[in-house]
């Protein structure tokens, strides 16, 4: 019973997820907003259940499922994205020919795939709980369904993905072999005891890597990013964006930074990494300086900020990062809500043209979505510039200046690409020839513009209070 | 008695037959079975890597696997099935609306 | 009141606020009173923190009002506080003082804009951010006002963006300070990281104690330099500074003379103690600021836009301010931070108050004996250029002469050289400016004549006060040969900066480098006289002569080419080489069919972005390979 217990914030996700597709079926009516208020209930349901569990550091099922803060607090951010793509859905599925019920039932089973990922140290759950994330993500990728370009996302999301899930599976198998453990603490004991040759050990761990990679989109292996951004829906490219990589760092904060010390061996993995994560800012902001779609760009601007994020795993400063994806939340959701905002029924407006003059047309989304690029591009006093600083402070205090350096230098090249909307926005007339006129009869859309709005202020000007509770979170590692 | 090492040696090479597979084969179907060799090719690695450390929990976690790829299979013909539909070609060249 | 100094610059943060989100509906009367009374209102408390300041004894300096903690991490923290000493005082002042005229001549020189409004935002929300900058007590917050004043600027550079050369000059100046900024920013992360806080205070105490190496002193000092040379447009970073020009009058007046542009002056003289401590870094400092002065001077003879002149007389006569403070004279460099704010300031608005009469016209050979027509304009004008050219009682004169006998103390006789050349250079062109503009025969289109008119009240009154200024601002710093305890300014700056470098010549030398400097300034006027009143010809006759100078003058060096020839160009070039490479050669590969038979090798290199999943895939599976392959070997 204890365990049900601690299991009941996954439970209500995934009960809500079987509610709502059940609803759909039996009802099946026009009008599928109710289906995303009865999401909305079941996760705040959830989230109510977190926050009583919180500081308790339940550990259930022989230690494989951990309800330690930092699990709650990547629960509870899951849900806030969750809640936020959800209210950004609600219009969006009816105007752009997406109206199905299932969406919703597959973004709670996506979320309570992250929420398995976050709350192990065993492998194998940490995968599984990928694979249940994954396969919900294929089947939003393609929900437009007579959309060309969101078929070809989907195809592309899933044939990539699964490619990627077989080396990740292969990678455990071979983890497996040499170290008789999928948990995270008997693997490190494998990687610190004895002189026996590691090798099996090292391709498995390598290739477990690779798989995160992949999902995280860290070049080499962003390939997918782009092109599953560009033709999926619009409100799940923001989920995509967000939270399935807010999952995979959690993972990495959770897993691997208890490495580098473990052995001489694993050392390795660190310059692995450290080579990734320079790929990863330079390649993800210099190809998004070719980009006419803003869609498209706000890909390759997440991919770089993967970049960012991978320097804080690399400094191992846990706060730092958590700090980061939580404030890259508030600014990436709200840039795509304004994004989502620049359509009406059956047109998206995505290019780069079409937001010529837009700031004085349509001020408030404007106004709101500058701030997002802003942020994103690290300006004060806004939340990605605190979320930068930290990072890179922090990697300058261990000693990794190089790459702080590259960091600077690459988010000095990313501020093109985000000035180049603005600039777009609010000094460039709009052509003649390209009439947008955008539907603002959304109040649900505005609601996710102005909280992200006040998160990306609040985490910039106060962040002390959220500060405090991700230090909480972390505290237990 | 076979020696466990010939298993896990079938495994790899598998693994790198589903990966060349993936490669030269150009329709959707082909390549996904490609993969679920490769997925396949995965768990025959861990069943002989359990039976060489003499544990169980190796043949325990192939049944997840198989589980997971059973899922992957149903989500992936739908996909399948939906881009036939549109395009009336499962050639994998010939999604490539996306790019640069 | 000295205790309220922290609302100095939420006043005109919360009227930009006001403006920008409900200005539509407010009537244009109350837009321009609001802006201009909320700067007032911060200068009058300035000046009352500045006399309460007086009477505050140095132990309790600075004065540090901590609103909130910002960002309170075990690693580091900082907090969102200001504080009030001599130093941001006296900045605090300035961009107040300066920034209300400014705002108030605004008020007659925008009045037909459309954007009217939106301009009253941009410059309140600068002033804001010029202010925290000051009057930051913590590197982080500092760093926030620096990149504020850095994207108002960009905002009011490309205000008329309708004109392409606005829009495309206010993202050179951007682009150029992100270059400075991102050292600046590594040099914040090294300060926070060895001495654990952003705290100005802490930072001195660290630097006293010794607890941060030479060579990490050096280091952070030389990064931060490099930020101030994006943020003050010195050597190699300037370039953005003369097309900045491109944005309305009064702005250049504001932040590309008085206020933005010397807060790398400011930022050095706050972190005092790291130039001192580090020899090197004060040395590239002072022999940076000597090459601009006089390299901005050279560039300052030839160009015939007015605003343009005034331009590189910016650049050049920060680079004095930064000889100063990289010989150790912080005070003098202050000083003259100081004074420019009034007569550079001062200049622009009348070099507007011509624009304005002569309907938007910049190019001084088609000006000329507009003595008589703009009959406040002139005198106003004339005062400014004999302050800035040395004259001696005026306030350019005090300013420039301490910072020259500093240098010359201190034994930089190379640095001590460029800058008396570059003084003759500066009573050259800027009397050069006066002659061809108000002196001579008038060369002006009928067109604009017909409209050629005094500037409104609104505009001259700024002009007059500021003139005044001008004349006596000076006379807080007087030399040493006016009594040892005659310059007020040093003294009231002494809490806060090092006197420790203080060095004393003889009488008979101070006399001497007096003599010496009056000598050029009225050396240079003199010259500009012959050149282009007395026989006008001649310039024309050393143009055919020394054919070569004169078009590599003109060309400013061809530097604008050359940085477009190694940085822009290859940055372009070299994106849409990886474009054409790595995209339109695949698609065209693939429709020939040859794509999958090609091989290996040849992918490699094009298969980035195709589109195509195998593609993908194939770059993963490399990347698995390379990636093992380095972790086993």
């Amino acid at each position: 019973m204890n365990n049900l217990a601690a299991l009941s914030p996954l439970l209500c996700v995934v009960l809500g997820a079987l509610l709502v597709l059940l609803l759909e079926v039996l009802f099946n009516k026009e009008n599928k907003s109710y289906l995303g208020y009865v999401s909305l209930a079941f996760l705040a349901g959830g989230a109510a259940l977190c926050v009583r569990s919180w500081n308790k550091l339940y550990s259930f099922f022989n230690g494989t499922l951990i309800l330690d803060n930092l699990a709650l607090f990547f629960f509870l951010l899951f849900s806030l994205a969750g809640a936020f793509i959800i209210l950004l859905s609600l219009k969006y599925i009816s105007d752009q020919e997406a109206n199905h019920g299932e969406l919703y039932s597959l973004l709670l089973l996506a979320l309570s795939g992250m929420m398995i990922m976050v709350s192990s140290p065993d492998l194998l759950v940490i995968f599984l709980g990928l694979e249940v994330l994954s396969v919900s993500c294929y089947a939003l990728a393609g929900l437009k369904r007579k959309d060309e370009k969101s078929a070809e996302a989907a195809l592309k999301y899933f044939l990539l993905g699964s490619f990627a899930s077989a080396f990740l599976v292969l990678g455990l198998a071979l983890l497996y072999g040499a170290a008789h453990s999928m948990v995270i603490s008997g693997i490190i004991e494998y990687f610190q005891a004895g002189t026996a040759s590691k090798t099996m050990g090292l391709i498995g761990l390598g290739l477990v890597i690779v798989g995160f990679a992949f999902k995280i989109a860290l070049v080499p292996f962003h390939m997918w990013t782009p092109d599953v951004y560009e033709g999926a829906p619009t409100p799940m490219t923001a989920f995509f964006s967000v939270a399935p990589k807010s999952a995979g760092f959690a993972v990495l904060l959770r897993i691997f930074l208890d490495f580098w010390g473990a052995s001489a061996e694993t050392e390795f993995v660190f310059w692995a990494l450290w080579v990734l994560s320079v790929l990863t800012m330079v390649v993800g902001n210099l190809i998004a300086l070719r980009q006419t779609n803003v869609k498209r760009i706000l890909a390759y601007s997440s991919i770089a900020h993967a970049g960012y994020m991978l320097v804080a795993v690399l400094a191992g400063d846990q706060s730092s990062l958590v700090f980061y994806l939580t404030a890259y939340l508030f600014m990436n959701v709200g840039a795509f809500a304004a994004l989502i905002g620049m359509s009406k029924k059956g047109k998206e407006y995505n290019e780069l043209e079409d937001f010529a003059g837009i700031g004085f047309k349509y001020p408030w989304i404007g106004g709101t979505f500058a701030v997002f690029l802003i942020s994103l591009a690290g300006f004060p006093p806004t939340a990605g510039f605190l979320a930068k600083f930290y990072v890179f402070s922090a990697a300058v205090r261990v000693g990794l200046v190089p790459l702080v350096v590259i960091g600077v230098l690459a988010s000095l090249i990313s501020v093109f690409y985000y000035l180049r909307i603005v600039v777009a926005m609010y000094m460039r007339e709009p052509s003649p020839d390209r009439e947008v006129t955008i539907d603002q009869e959304n109040p649900a859309l505005f609601l996710v513009l102005f909280l992200c709005l006040y998160g990306v202020l609040q985490l910039g000007i106060f962040p002390g209070n959220i500060l405090t509770i991700i230090r909480m979170a972390v505290s237990f590692l | 008695m076979i020696p466990v090492s010939y298993f896990f040696g079938l495994s790899l090479l598998l693994f790198a037959l589903g990966i060349i597979a993936f490669f030269i084969k150009r329709d959707l179907i082909t390549m996904f079975m490609a993969v679920e060799v490769m997925l396949n090719a995965a768990n025959l690695a861990f069943i002989s890597l359990a039976k060489a450390s003499g544990s169980l929990s190796g043949q325990v976690i192939v049944f997840f696997i198989i589980t997971v790829a059973a899922a992957e299979a149903a989500i992936g013909l739908a996909i399948i099935l939906l881009v036939f539909r549109q395009k009336k070609t499962i050639k994998v060249e010939e999604f490539r609306l996306m790019k640069g | 009141m000295t205790e309220s100094f922290w609302l100095i610059p939420f006043i005109p943060g919360a009227s930009a606020f006001v403006l920008a989100v409900f200005g539509r509906w407010l009537p244009k009367k109350w837009v321009s009173f609001q802006a201009c009374v909320s700067v007032f209102a911060s200068f009058v408390i300035s000046v009352v923190a500045w006399l309460g300041l007086l009477k505050v004894d140095h132990e309790s300096l600075p004065l540090v009002k901590t609103l909130f903690t910002w960002i309170a991490s075990g690693s580091f923290s900082a907090n969102l506080s200001l504080q009030l000493d001599p130093l941001s005082s006296v900045m605090a002042l300035v961009v107040t003082g300066v920034g209300f005229l400014i705002h108030v001549y605004s008020v007659g020189y925008m009045g037909h804009d459309k954007g009217y409004t939106r301009y009253f935002a941009y410059l309140n929300l600068f002033t804001f951010a010029m202010l925290i900058l000051v009057m930051a007590s913590n590197i982080v917050l500092m760093f926030v006002g620096w990149e504020g004043v850095g994207l108002c600027s960009y905002l009011l550079i490309g205000f008329w963006f309708e004109k392409h050369s606005a829009a495309s000059a206010g993202k050179k100046a951007f682009i150029v300070n992100r270059i400075g900024d991102a050292a600046f920013i590594l040099g914040i992360f090294f300060l926070i990281v060895h001495v654990g806080t952003g705290e100005f205070r802490a930072i001195n105490e660290a630097v006293h104690s010794g607890h941060l190496g030479a060579g990490l002193v050096t280091l952070i000092a030389i990064l931060l330099f490099i930020g101030a040379t994006g943020k003050s447009a010195q050597i190699p970073l300037y370039v953005w500074l003369p097309d900045a020009m491109e944005g309305p009058t009064p702005v250049s007046a504001l932040i590309h003379a008085a206020t933005m542009v010397t807060a790398g002056v400011y930022m050095v003289s706050r972190m005092n103690v790291l130039y001192t401590l580090s020899g090197e870094a004060a040395q590239i400092v002072a022999v940076v600021g000597a090459l601009t002065a006089i390299y901005a001077a050279t560039m300052a003879l030839t160009q015939n836009d007015i605003k343009r002149v005034l331009a590189y007389s910016t650049i050049s006569q920060i680079g004095y301010m930064f000889i100063g403070c990289g010989v150790g004279a912080y005070a003098a460099g202050m000083f003259h931070l100081y004074t420019h704010a009034f007569f550079k300031s001062l200049l622009f608005l009348a070099a507007g108050s011509v624009m304005h009469a002569l309907s938007g016209e910049l190019d001084m050979r088609k000006m000329g004996g507009l003595r008589k027509y703009l009959p406040l304009t002139y005198p106003t004008f004339l005062i400014g250029a004999i302050a800035i050219a040395g004259v001696p009682f005026l306030s350019g004169f005090f300013s420039k002469d301490a910072i020259l006998t500093q240098a010359f103390a201190h034994g930089q006789y190379f640095v001590w050289a460029l800058g008396i050349m570059g003084a003759v250079l500066t009573a050259f062109y800027m009397f050069r400016l006066i002659f061809l503009t108000f002196h001579g025969e008038e060369r002006i289109e009928a067109e604009a004549k017909r409209h050629l008119h005094e500037s409104p009240r609104v505009m001259t009154v700024p002009l007059v006060i500021l003139a005044f200024f001008s004349v006596v601002a000076g006379y807080v710093g007087l030399p040493v040969v006016f009594g040892e305890k005659a310059n007020l300014f040093n003294r009231f700056l002494e809490p806060v900066l090092e006197p420790a470098h203080e060095a004393h010549l003889g009488l008979g030398t101070e006399w001497t480098l007096i003599l010496v400097s009056v000598a050029v300034a009225i050396c240079g006027i003199y010259v500009a006289y012959v050149f282009y009143l007395k026989s006008p010809q001649m310039p024309h006759t050393l143009v055919r002569r020394f054919p070569g100078v004169y078009k590599l003058l003109y060309n400013k060096y061809y530097v604008d080419e050359a940085y477009d020839a190694i940085f822009v160009n290859p940055t372009v070039k070299g994106s849409e080489a990886v474009y054409t490479h790595f995209d339109l050669k695949v698609i065209d590969g693939t429709i020939d069919g040859t794509a999958e038979a090609t091989g290996l090798a040849g992918r490699v290199l094009s298969l980035f972005q195709s589109g195509l999943v195998k593609d993908y895939a194939l770059a993963m599976l490399l990347g698995v390979v390379i990636f093992l392959g380095y972790l086993l070997f």
